[in-house]
């Protein structure tokens, strides 16, 4: 039997200098992928922002035009807009949705395509045929984005009687959407019945003690 | 009583007793065709190939085979006197021995031949024929021509070995078989065999495909190789086993001794 020891130092040498070139590759495949992550998590955070960005801007606009509306995870609802009046809509470059994105970030023309994100379908305010669309797919299958749409739209058209009845339906669906009460109270007094209006203002801000409620009740009350 | 690691190190020394001949799928088709070239009228018959891919088993096998039926000599050790080499001949021939101070006239024996044929034929199985000086190939060659001794000249495959080859017998009436390193399949088929034939069957199960992978890739199939690889491996078993039993595994030979041993042989280097 001979002395093992040199020979088992024989092999602890042969086998780091057989692993040598693996480690190497490891190392530097760790390296690319490191560098590939750290590139894209950068990149992803740049469109993250921007795209942050535009879902405000648009949330903003939604808001202040009622002309756009957002689900509840904050993505774009595709659905036809009807924009009454748009050449009315002042643009302002911190709160509007800017229209074509590239023109805000030049820079990062090719990595953020808003167009493609957003589907906005602009029709003329005055296409009634957008709105039965619109009647026909809520009794097909009812959605209270698109009751309170039928309802803000046929307000701004001064369709009090349609408007009245579509934010009912919107209460029906779900009775915390405060716009939906709003309008429904406005197109009430619209009506003439200012008190039925008062009635109901006063029962929602008992539930839910909204401020613009309470705004357009003391509004109401004051004619 | 000796280890287990012991025994299974014996099994791969290196031996050409028929007794430890394994049956390969290569190694019997050469048979055969060895078997075949020995009952044709062929003068001589060439067995090459390289050292250690079992040329002398075969011899030894064939002998053993063909002894009862055929008058067949295996002439294990290469003669290198003239002398003595025509003495081993005159005991095959005559079945006597030579008297004392006398020698053995090379014509006299080719008469001698001469007069035997048709009556008697007689196969000389010469190994590790490269030994034999050009002087003494050229007697063979004359003593085949008198178509009383067929030989079968086992060669190693070397490029002067086969100038020898080509120098003494191109022009003679030649069939040739080359004997090639085994592939894979068949080195563990002789691996395992080996050891399961003296019932070391979990020695045998230790050595899974991979390690003969491995085994295969540092001996090149070569018989005589492997039974040095092996021997050397289960000789570090053997060490471990009694020194230092953590470092073996009794389930899986561990690929670190192969390539100790492979180390220690000299087939890769630090």
């Amino acid at each position: 039997m001979y002395d093992i020891t040199p020979l088992e130092a024989e092999w602890k040498e042969y086998n780091s200098k057989r692993k040598k070139p693996f480690y190497m590759v490891s190392i530097i495949i760790m390296i690319i992928s490191a560098s590939i992550y750290f590139l894209d998590y950068k990149d992803l955070k740049v469109v993250k922002s921007y795209y942050v960005k535009i879902v405000d801007k648009l949330k903003s606009y939604g808001q202040n035009d009622n002309n756009c509306s957002t689900d509840n995870n904050n993505s774009i609802v595709k659905k036809p807009l009807t924009i009454e009046g748009s050449k009315n809509i002042k643009i302002d470059n911190k709160n509007s949705y800017p229209m074509d994105a590239d023109d805000v970030y030049n820079d990062e023309k090719e990595k953020i395509k808003p167009k493609q994100i957003i589907n906005f379908e602009i029709k003329d305010g005055n296409d009634i045929e957008v709105l039965k669309e619109i009647e026909a797919r809520f009794n097909a299958a009812p959605d209270s984005d698109d009751s309170i749409f039928l309802a803000q739209e046929y307000f701004k058209k001064e369709d009090y009687k349609k408007s009245a009845y579509w934010s009912l339906k919107t209460n029906k669906i779900n009775g915390f959407i405060e716009e939906s009460w709003i309008i429904f109270a406005k197109s009430k007094v619209k009506l003439g019945q200012k008190n039925e209006a008062i009635n109901l203002l006063s029962q929602y801000i008992k539930k839910t003690g909204s401020e613009k409620a309470k705004k357009l009740l003391k509004k109401i009350k004051q004619n | 009583m000796i280890s287990r690691y012991e025994a299974a190190k014996n099994v791969f020394v290196d031996s050409i007793d028929v007794d430890d001949y394994i049956e390969l799928k290569t190694s019997e088709s050469v048979y055969k065709q060895l078997e075949h070239s020995i009952s044709k009228p062929l003068k001589m018959i060439l067995l090459f190939g390289k050292p250690g891919t079992g040329k002398s088993i075969l011899l030894n096998r064939i002998q053993n085979r063909l002894k009862h039926q055929k008058e067949i000599h295996y002439f294990e050790t290469p003669t290198l006197q003239e002398k003595e080499f025509f003495y081993k001949l005159f005991k095959v021939l005559t079945k006597k021995e030579l008297p004392d101070n006398t020698e053995v006239n090379f014509f006299t024996l080719i008469d001698f031949c001469k007069s035997l044929r048709g009556k008697r034929e007689i196969i000389i199985l010469l190994d590790e024929a490269q030994m034999y000086s050009s002087e003494m190939m050229e007697k063979i060659r004359l003593l085949s021509d008198t178509r009383t001794i067929k030989f079968v000249i086992a060669l190693h495959k070397t490029v002067d070995e086969d100038l020898i080859a080509k120098e003494h017998f191109q022009t003679r009436i030649w069939d040739s078989i080359e004997l090639k390193n085994s592939p894979h399949a068949d080195l563990s088929r002789y691996i395992h065999k080996k050891l399961l034939k003296k019932n070391y069957f979990e020695i045998a199960n230790s050595i899974k495909n991979s390690d003969m992978k491995l085994i295969h890739k540092f001996t090149d199939g070569n018989f005589r190789e492997c039974n040095k690889l092996m021997y050397t491996i289960f000789e570090i078993c053997e060490y471990y086993d009694e020194y230092e039993k953590s470092k073996i595994n009794y389930n899986r030979l561990p690929r670190r001794i192969i390539e100790m041993a492979a180390l220690k042989l000299g087939y890769i280097n630090v």
